[in-house]
């Protein structure tokens, strides 16, 4: 009898977590990240914009900074564009045609947010970014920017 | 023949030479192996072609333009065919070359409006990279006056016609020695450039003067995110008057807004001969977008010049539309008037390509 009082309290509490996780929000918000092993524990808004328009290339060890960026439709890319420059990528056109005239390019672009983390996660001096709710442990959240798409998967 | 033959074997021999630096740096990139073959990306016109994982690029750009002047033979011309050549390493070492040609193929030629058949080399440096602060660089290189001179090609401004003040008061290309970086000051980040040329120029285009001796600065400071204020001071002396010694002082303005830009230099060039020598000039320019990738421009332009003596004013009126990053249409009607009594009206259309 207590057993299965006790079975069936465990199971309720389950069903309520999972009706709770379903109804809850997902997590916004996007997670400037470096790779677990990083020495970076923190930057700033003005030093990401400065790394993400090649204009600051080596962290403070002197190791090269590999930047990488989403392409210019997808949405943590566009959210990501606004929040850091206050542009969207079609307005910074003009600065990285600038740029290319003096051997400057553009960050490179890897085609989604788990190619980012892979990236970032094998490649000394990587920077990239992600929705806040894929990360893993792979990686370390050096900053967080508020505003972001909503998230289509929970975290891990 | 001799002359118009050698920025080509310069830049075979440098070819040669960063192909076999190439190679060795791919052998020993395999510690990069994982990130190259994840992000190697595709060719897109206007970013140039990445040679595999040499760090080796090759770009440019072109423009073909017709132009009708008042008094003048219409004339449909290959203005511009430029090729980029550039390495980078992962140590902060770069190689920079641009090599220019101008008007290889043309209906008509007319000298007077520089438009002569000129090989030349553009830019020609080598850069060391110590840190965001300090990158020293040495070779042939754009002279850090103002703005447009450092973004003077074709798909990058929004005229095919270059505004007097910012080529008539100063030789456009430098060689000598630069630094060059980022650096934070009171929570801004400022780009500075200083430099020092001596002794003329590698092998300038013969249309171009040319520095004797020159030190000089360029500082650009982002007011906020959308206006940068610039700084030059330059002094020099030009060939072949190396005695007439010359300081400049100028201001420069971007300003751009959701497509909207506004784009000035005030320049002033002050001879140790005497206030008739002084030279003086300014420019602004707004552009307004109108509909999609089409922008409306409108520049007003005055130049006093001392030899011979006289006020030069444009009025520059046109469209372009901006298809994409690399490609760029243009017409426009510039109008010029001159104290000297001299006036005249043209019309100016091109089409130019990064590739």
């Amino acid at each position: 009898m207590r057993l299965s009082f006790g079975c069936s309290l465990l199971l309720s509490m389950l069903v309520l977590e999972q009706a709770v996780l379903a109804q809850a929000p997902p997590r916004r918000g996007i997670a400037v990240i470096m790779a677990e092993s990083s020495t970076v524990s923190f930057l700033s808004n003005e030093k990401l914009a400065l790394i993400f328009k090649r204009k600051r290339n080596f962290w403070d060890n002197g190791e090269r900074i590999q930047p990488v960026n989403l392409p210019p439709a997808h949405p943590l890319r566009r959210a990501f564009s606004q929040q850091v420059f206050g542009r969207s990528p079609e307005e910074l056109d003009d600065y990285w045609r600038d740029m290319y005239f003096h051997g400057v390019l553009p960050p490179f672009v890897l085609a989604s947010e788990e190619a980012v983390i892979r990236f970032v996660a094998t490649t000394p001096g990587a920077i990239g970014y992600v929705s806040a709710c894929t990360l893993d442990h792979r990686v370390a959240v050096v900053l967080r920017l508020d505003e972001g798409p909503a998230c289509t998967r929970q975290g891990q | 023949m001799m002359d118009y033959a050698r920025p080509g074997i310069v830049v075979c021999c440098l070819v040669a030479g960063l192909l076999s630096l190439a190679t060795g740096a791919s052998l020993a990139a395999d510690e990069s192996k994982n990130e190259t073959t994840e992000v190697a990306p595709p060719y897109q016109l206007g970013s140039g072609l990445r040679l595999g994982s040499s760090g080796l690029y090759v770009g440019g750009y072109g423009s073909l333009e017709y132009s009708a002047a008042e008094h003048g033979k219409p004339d449909l011309a290959l203005s511009h065919a430029d090729l980029f050549l550039w390495w980078e390493g992962r140590s902060g070492l770069k190689f920079f070359s641009e090599v220019d040609g101008e008007y290889e193929l043309a209906t008509e030629r007319n000298p007077n409006l520089g438009e002569q058949r000129i090989l030349s080399l553009a830019r020609l440096y080598l850069d060391d990279t110590f840190n965001d602060a300090l990158t020293v660089r040495l070779g042939k290189f754009l002279t850090p006056i103002g703005r447009w001179n450092l973004i003077h090609a074709d798909p990058l401004v929004w005229t095919t016609s270059r505004p007097v003040p910012t080529k008539a008061p100063f030789p456009q290309s430098a060689t000598g020695a630069m630094g060059l970086g980022t650096f934070s000051l009171l929570g801004h980040s400022l780009d500075y450039n200083v430099f020092v040329s001596a002794n003329g120029d590698l092998h300038k285009d013969v249309d171009e003067t040319e520095f004797h001796k020159a030190v000089g600065l360029h500082v650009n400071a982002p007011v906020d995110d959308a206006t940068q204020l610039g700084f030059s001071y330059v002094r020099f002396s030009q060939n072949p008057d190396p005695e007439n010694d010359q300081t400049l002082i100028g201001l420069d303005l971007l300003w751009s807004r959701h497509g909207y830009e506004i784009m000035g230099e005030a320049i002033r060039r002050v001879s140790s001969r005497g206030s008739q020598n002084d030279e003086l000039g300014a420019y602004l320019q707004g552009v307004v977008p109108m509909y999609g990738r089409l922008y409306g421009v409108a520049r007003l332009e005055g130049y006093h010049q001392a030899l011979p003596a006289q006020t030069i004013r444009n009025g520059v009126f046109g469209l372009a539309y901006r298809q994409s990053r690399a490609i760029s249409y243009k017409a426009e009607i510039d109008r010029s008037l001159s104290s000297a009594g001299s006036g005249s009206v043209s019309f100016l259309t091109s089409v130019s390509v990064l590739f």
